[in-house]
Parts: C-alpha cells; sequence; structure tokens
C-alpha cells in the first residue's frame, strides 16, 4: 500500500517536471507536425484567410516519388554530401576537443576563438561570407589571401587555398560538438587518471582505456547532433527546393509537406545506422 | 633517472606540437571574425572592390555614422528594436534553460509511465526540418492569439528539443547511487535536482544556454511571421531589412556591414562569459 502511494507521488513529481516543456513542445512542435502530415495527404489550397483541403490519399507521394525527377535528384545531392562531411566533421570534433581538453597557456583563449565561427554561422553574417550560400568561402579570393598563397607557389597554392576552404567550412560546423565532447571529457572524475598514472599508464594508455570508453555517449551524441545540424542546415539545397514548392500555386503546402515527410524519413535513416554503428561499439566493449 | 628525463623530454614534446597544431587551426578559424571587422571600417570604394580586399587599407568610422544616421530615420526608434530584442532574449534564454533542466531530470532521473515513448518523439522531432511546419506553426500562433504579442516571440521557442536532449545525456551520467542515497536522507525530489544533478551538469547548461541564446537572438522569423506591427520586432530583423533595401543601391551597404558588427558583439560576449563559468566549474569539480 506505502508502496504504490510511492510510485503513485512519482508519477505526479514526473509529470510535473516535465509539464511545462511538454506543453510547449505539443502547442507548438507536436501539433503543427500532425498538422502538416495530414495536410501532405491532401492539396491545401489558399483562398483568403482560409486554408481548403481537398483529401487526395498518397497522391503527394507517389507524385515525389515516381514522376518528379528533381526530388530524388536533390535527395540523392544533399545525401552525397552529407555523408561526406558528417565522420570528418565528428572526427575533427573528436581531436580538437582533446587536443583542448590538454592543460596549456592561453587554452581559455584559444577555446573561446575555437567557438567564434559558431557565432558566426548562426546569424546572417554567413551569408555575406559565403558565395551565394553554397558553401565556399568567398573572401580566399581576396588579393591578401591570394598574393600570400600565390607566393608559396602555383598548384600548392591552388591546394591550400581548397584545403583552408573546406577547413572553414567543417570549422564552423564542428564547434557545438566540441563543447559536447569537452563537456563530456570533464565529467570523467579525475581521481581515475590519478590512479591511473600511479599504476603506470601513460598518456596514450589513459586517452584509450579512459577518456574514449567514457567518451562514446557523448560521441554518439556529437554525431546524432551533426546528422541532424548538417541536414537541416539552412543553405540546404532541399530546403530551399521545399520552400520553392510551398510557394508555388499549383503544387501548393500539400505537395511542400509530403517531400518533407520524405526527407525527415530520410534523416530518420540516418540516425538508425549511427545507432547501430554505436551499438556494435557498446556491445563490444562490454565483452 | 635517464629514463624519468626521457619522460619528460616525450611530455614537452607533445605539449609544443599540441600548441603548434591548436594555434595555427585558431588562426584559420579567426579569419572569417577579422574579415568582418575590417569589413565593417571599409569605405564604400573598397567594400565593392573586386577581388574583395581582406584588411582595410584606410580605415574610416563613416558606415557606423551612415548606419546610426539610418536608425534615425525609422519610423520605429532604434531603441524600440534593441528593447524588443534584448527583453525577448533575455526571457526565452532564461525560460528554456528552466524548463529544458527539469524536464531533462525527469527524463533522465524520475520513473514516470511513458517517459521513453515521450523521449522518443522528442528525439525525432529533433530530425524535422523547421520550414516544414512553418505554415502550421503560423496557423496555431494565429489561433492561440500570439500575432503581435512579445509571448508570439517567447512561447514558440521554448521548447527546444536539443536542450532537453543534450541536458538529458548529461544528467544521465550522474551516477543513481549519488540521488538515491539524498533521496534515502528525506531529500525531496526538488533538492535532488537543484543541489546534487545540477551542479554536476552545468558545463552542458551552459551549452544550452549559449545555443538557445544563438537561436533567440539572431531569430528573424518570429518577428517575420508573427509580428505585423514593426515596433513588434526586434533587432535583427530590423538589420535585414537595412540589407534587402538595398539590393538595388549601393547607398546602405556600409550600414550593414557596420551593423552586422555590432550585431555579432554579443554573440560574442555571452559566449565569453559562459566559457568563463564553465571552465569555473571544471576548476570546483576538480576539488572536490
Amino acid at each position: 500500500m506505502k508502496k504504490l502511494k510511492i510510485e503513485s507521488k512519482q508519477k505526479i513529481i514526473g509529470f510535473a517536471f516535465v509539464g511545462p516543456w511538454l506543453l510547449g513542445f505539443a502547442v507548438f512542435s507536436a501539433y503543427p507536425l500532425l498538422y502538416s502530415l495530414y495536410m501532405s495527404f491532401n492539396k491545401v489550397k489558399v483562398s483568403g484567410s482560409a486554408l481548403k483541403m481537398e483529401w487526395m490519399g498518397w497522391e503527394n507521394y507517389n507524385k515525389a516519388l515516381l514522376r518528379d525527377a528533381e526530388v530524388m535528384n536533390n535527395l540523392i545531392k544533399v545525401l552525397q554530401n552529407t555523408v561526406i562531411i558528417i565522420p570528418i566533421i565528428v572526427v575533427f570534433a573528436i581531436i580538437m576537443a582533446l587536443l583542448l581538453n590538454e592543460e596549456f597557456k592561453g587554452r581559455s583563449f584559444i577555446r573561446a576563438v575555437f567557438f567564434l565561427p559558431v557565432l558566426l554561422t548562426s546569424g546572417n553574417l554567413i551569408e555575406s561570407l559565403t558565395a551565394q550560400g553554397q558553401g565556399t568561402v568567398s573572401f580566399l579570393k581576396s588579393d591578401t589571401i591570394n598574393s600570400l598563397l600565390a607566393n608559396i607557389g602555383g598548384s600548392l597554392g591552388e591546394t591550400l587555398t581548397m584545403v583552408i576552404d573546406s577547413f572553414l567550412i567543417i570549422l564552423w560546423y564542428s564547434g557545438v560538438q566540441m563543447l559536447i565532447l569537452i563537456a563530456g571529457m570533464q565529467s570523467v572524475n579525475p581521481s581515475v587518471y590519478e590512479a591511473a598514472t600511479i599504476d603506470g599508464a601513460g598518456k596514450w594508455e589513459s586517452l584509450w582505456l579512459i577518456t574514449l570508453p567514457n567518451l562514446v555517449p557523448f560521441i554518439l551524441l556529437a554525431t546524432i547532433y551533426t546528422v541532424v545540424d548538417q541536414f537541416t542546415a539552412p543553405f540546404n539545397k532541399i530546403m530551399d527546393f521545399i520552400m520553392g514548392h510551398m510557394n508555388n500555386v499549383k503544387t501548393g503546402y500539400g505537395y511542400a509537406s509530403a517531400i518533407s515527410f520524405l526527407y525527415f524519413l530520410l534523416i530518420l535513416g540516418m540516425i538508425g545506422i549511427v545507432f547501430l554503428m554505436f551499438r556494435r561499439s557498446v556491445t563490444e566493449k562490454k565483452r | 633517472m635517464k629514463k624519468i628525463s626521457k619522460k619528460l623530454k616525450s611530455i614537452r614534446f607533445f605539449d609544443i606540437t599540441n600548441l603548434a597544431i591548436v594555434t595555427i587551426i585558431a588562426l584559420v578559424s579567426v579569419m572569417p571574425v577579422i574579415f568582418i571587422i575590417n569589413n565593417a571600417f571599409k569605405p564604400l570604394s573598397e567594400l565593392f572592390k573586386y577581388p574583395p580586399t581582406f584588411f582595410v587599407r584606410n580605415p574610416t568610422w563613416q558606415n557606423f555614422e551612415e548606419f546610426f544616421y539610418a536608425t534615425g530615420e525609422t519610423t520605429v526608434p532604434f531603441s524600440r528594436y534593441l528593447f524588443n530584442s534584448i527583453f525577448v532574449t533575455v526571457v526565452t534564454v532564461f525560460l528554456v534553460v528552466a524548463i529544458s533542466c527539469t524536464a531533462a531530470y525527469a527524463f533522465a532521473k524520475i520513473d514516470f509511465p511513458g517517459r521513453d515513448r515521450i523521449f522518443n518523439i522528442i528525439v525525432l522531432s529533433l530530425m524535422f526540418t523547421p520550414s516544414a511546419v512553418m505554415i502550421t506553426k503560423y496557423l496555431i500562433v494565429d489561433k492561440v492569439g500570439l500575432i503581435n504579442n512579445y509571448l508570439g516571440h517567447i512561447l514558440p521557442q521554448l521548447a527546444l528539443p536539443v536542450g532537453v536532449f543534450l541536458l538529458k545525456q548529461f544528467m544521465e551520467q550522474v551516477p543513481d547511487s549519488l540521488s538515491e542515497a539524498a533521496r534515502l536522507d528525506g531529500a525531496s525530489e526538488f533538492t535532488v535536482f537543484w543541489k546534487i544533478v545540477m551542479p554536476a551538469v552545468l558545463p552542458a547548461v551552459g551549452t544550452v544556454m549559449i545555443i538557445s541564446f544563438q537561436n533567440v537572438w539572431n531569430d528573424v522569423t518570429t518577428s517575420q511571421y508573427y509580428m505585423l506591427d514593426d515596433s513588434m520586432k526586434t533587432l535583427p530583423y530590423y538589420i535585414q531589412t537595412l540589407t534587402s533595401s538595398t539590393g538595388t543601391t549601393v547607398a546602405r551597404q556600409g550600414a550593414s556591414a557596420a551593423a552586422g558588427l555590432l550585431l555579432f558583439l554579443p554573440n560574442f560576449i555571452i559566449f565569453a562569459v559562459m566559457q568563463k563559468s564553465m571552465l569555473k566549474t571544471m576548476v570546483t569539480s576538480g576539488i572536490k
């Protein structure tokens, strides 16, 4: 009897803690999502201030998958771009987090410097930095940099420009992941390292035997963040494509919703793959 | 004895290469910022030069003067935009952090029915493209009556899935034995949350604060779609109109370069402050 009371008390407390968040989520995220899922099965017409719906069944999806070649082309293009960059960003973030977690003079200053580009990506500033939002960095074509690289020599200079260019993109999108990983490293109890040092473990051994295994959940977290971040980045081509259909009177909001749900399934698949990969590494560790 | 000196040497070598790599990468990553700062001080003739110059040749305050002149011309006083932005950002970030922490605590540490199912839905929603729900979200905001209301800036941004997701993951790493022991000693659920779990995840709280600040401070969508009255819109929106209205004219390009730098500064300050507090938590947890 007493136990039951405790359990129901837990229930109430649990919901009290989640409640405010859940309410906001239900009203401003879940409901709009379900609403647009419903719309994806309709032809949506705007007449005045009201929306008119006409049930179409799977027609929007059929069209997107079978008849509209542009949808598939765009999905494949986005997939190609992101699949390459995701592991690069994650590995880069891990390496940088490890380096930044070391003790050295001016560490906090350098950490702040690393996070600067992230502050830029979220504003409209990035638009002025990237040429037409296509992910190349416009100011690398500026004379100072060019002459600097020209001094180094033709092909080497060109490769250097390319390297710095893609490097900046990676840096821009790995800041939050670095923060997650650094915070993760800090959650490891320092006495574990002390004990390992006393037992004669070097830096390299404690990296592989303590830091990385403890970091696995945070690496998973960083990877998921990267996948979501990359797939929903505002300059992603599929976004423009969806927006285009939204404003297109012929296809309209119903079709745009159908495409975004297909895109959502693609992202879901990617996250699924990430989880499978990490599940394997976790079970291996347990053995 | 020889062995020890060898070890010392290898450590020093490691540190030096480490520092060198980090410094080089930091230099590259700071390039865009230097570019933006330089841009703000360029006279028009340099802003429109092709190929663009990286460093400013003849720095001037002209762009800033022009920017402040432009702000004097608007029908809505500039201070109003500034107030709107600061008010909305402060309230939203505070509320986001508060409700994300409590929700994450419940997901990580309290066993209530449907917990895992609800959390899975959150993770799913994380992956949804924001543009897909733009119109339906507008319909809701309209229906609830938040058009032209400060709450229209605030409420739709509160349930930030990333925040709960990050915090829950960190809170799970706090050993259950600690909270169990406190509960046995008669501590209330809120005490466990506030005194035991929260101090342990402060770095993650800092991260969530930074992310939500970025989201809110730079956001133009709520101003664009939910606020029809100009006096309710925020600073980034105003600066965007400054840029877009210059599409055909050259006149305000300088002003928008200056505005870009000014808009960026708060981002930088917030990060610098949060970064410091994150380091502090690391130090205190080390003492324990």
